[in-house]
């Protein structure tokens, strides 16, 4: 699987004013929202290292290929098996914790932001927004 | 005499209360506006992660 994850990381060295604001709670949430995202991005790449370790062993043997979707049925070493199950499923809990903690947090920040600065422009992708363009692709 | 003396005094304090005011006035505002900036990048990078995620979660 051929991924590029975003690079963008939240700067807390600019953030310290957040510290002494009315909602200092909101760098915690930051905070975690980061690191989830690190984490499931770590995990999702010892998944696919995993799966390439898999395919390049002599033992692994494909019996079904489907080109257009990209899904494989194979048997191989019972151990990277195992392994890649495990990381297969941990990687999905990751990253489904990882899209719920973001989600709170851009709520979170957004929120205060909007009090910090009523009168100014911000950056917010709308429910609506989201789910049409869930719907169109 | 003392009078002219009083009012240059008095005009010297406001002028300088003025200027020092105006001072903390404008250094407020540049750092809210420098807070605003940091607020939008940070909305951008946390957006671009959700929308990393959401592209892999398909």
């Amino acid at each position: 699987m051929l991924l590029r994850f975003s690079e963008q990381l939240v700067d807390f060295r600019k953030l310290t004013f957040l510290a002494a604001s009315s909602d200092p709670h909101l760098l915690l949430d930051l905070e975690v929202a980061q690191e989830s995202f690190r984490f499931a991005v770590d995990l999702i790449e010892f998944r696919n290292k995993l799966l390439d370790k898999f395919f390049d062993d002599p033992r692994t043997e494909i019996k079904e290929f489907d080109s257009s979707t990209g899904q494989v049925r194979a048997s191989g070493d019972l151990r990277i098996m195992t392994n890649m199950r495990q990381a297969n499923e941990a990687a999905f809990k990751a990253l489904c914790n990882a899209q719920k903690v973001n989600k709170h947090a851009r709520d979170h920040f957004y929120a205060f932001a909007k009090k910090e600065f009523p009168k100014r422009k911000l950056l917010f992708v709308a429910e609506e927004a989201r789910a049409a363009q869930q719907a169109t692709s | 005499m003392p009078m002219e003396f009083i009012s240059s005094l008095a005009g010297a304090f406001f002028g300088a209360l003025a200027a020092f005011l105006l001072e903390a006035l404008r250094r407020k505002s540049e750092e809210k506006e420098k807070q605003y900036e940091v607020i939008l990048s940070t909305q951008a990078a946390l957006l671009s992660q959700a929308n990393s995620m959401l592209s892999i979660h398909k």
